[in-house]
């Protein structure tokens, strides 16, 4: 019988490593290096990097989750709020990237309006369901959350604001 | 009525009326079933599949339009099970990246950076 369930594989010092299972997680902000633990400044007409994720050892991790639901393929609600410290919620765009461990080839996997990720968390006729991208992280290279702010003068994100909150679905293959 | 909804398909036993009222009768009998048993997975599937087979055996004869509306209702439930188990072998995407969306199970298209 032929194999449709193929697995991924990884190349891990020029050894090829089958891939044997994968499984579906949510990120929140403390999966993010940066916004984990401090307030990012933002300064104005430029992309900053709010946060990274580096790909831990024999793993690979792709942005999205996909699921059926209904007998059909979709994706997983995508969530980000960005709060300055008077509670006042930060506009702009936000680009989830892909790019490896010196940042070289960043691929743009999705850039939205901070509007449409403050949506919903849990509505998924409002929020933005994102799909597995089949570009996926390997070891040490890292996934990317950049925030292009609207404001005319530089932004900080509070960290541990109570409303500054990343629910981002990946997927992992271990 | 259009010759063509009267027409017998060969050797079915079934015309093109009864294949339109069985796709109606799956969309409706999925959703129904849906908050109870689930859908796209291999139990749901199987539940759905002896629910038909139980009413091959059990359901009653005859030429009735309750009757006919079993008849579909059956024969929507054993095709939704049929896709519900080839969704879980199969995965959603069976032919990889030919439907655009690449797929949770397979590597098809997948791109390590």
């Amino acid at each position: 019988m032929k194999n449709y369930a193929k697995i991924p594989v990884a190349f891990d010092g020029g050894q090829v490593v089958e891939m044997a299972q994968q499984y579906q997680q949510t990120f929140s902000a403390l999966n993010f290096a940066g916004i984990a633990t401090a307030d990012v400044v933002c300064l104005p007409g430029q992309y900053n990097q709010v946060g990274v994720f580096t790909v831990p050892a024999q793993e690979a991790v792709g942005w999205g989750v996909s699921q059926i639901i209904n007998g059909g393929l979709t994706g997983d609600a995508l969530y980000m709020a960005f709060y300055n410290a008077l509670g006042v919620a930060l506009e702009g765009t936000v680009r989830l990237i892909v790019e490896d461990a010196n940042s070289n080839n960043p691929q743009t996997i999705g850039q939205f309006r901070t509007e449409r990720l403050r949506a919903d968390q849990n509505d998924r006729t409002k929020a933005i369901l994102l799909q597995l991208d089949k570009r996926l992280a390997k070891q040490d290279s890292r996934l990317v959350i950049k925030f292009y702010p609207d404001s005319a003068t530089s932004v900080t994100i509070m960290y541990n604001g109570t409303s500054t909150k990343i629910i981002a679905p990946v997927t992992i293959f271990q | 009525m259009p010759t063509i909804v009267n027409e017998k398909l060969a050797g079915s036993g079934y015309n093109l009326f009864d294949f339109v009222a069985i796709g109606v009768n799956k969309r409706v009998t999925e959703a129904l079933l849906q908050p109870v048993v689930g859908n796209g997975t291999l139990k749901s599937g199987l539940i759905k599949g002896a629910a038909g087979l139980g009413m091959e055996y059990f359901r009653p004869r005859g030429a009735g339009i309750i009757n006919k509306e079993l008849e579909w209702m059956e024969a929507g439930l054993i095709i939704d099970a049929v896709e519900d188990i080839t969704l879980t072998f199969l995965g959603p995407n069976p032919l990889g990246t030919l439907m655009g969306q690449p797929n949770a199970s397979s590597t098809e298209g997948f791109v390590f950076i």
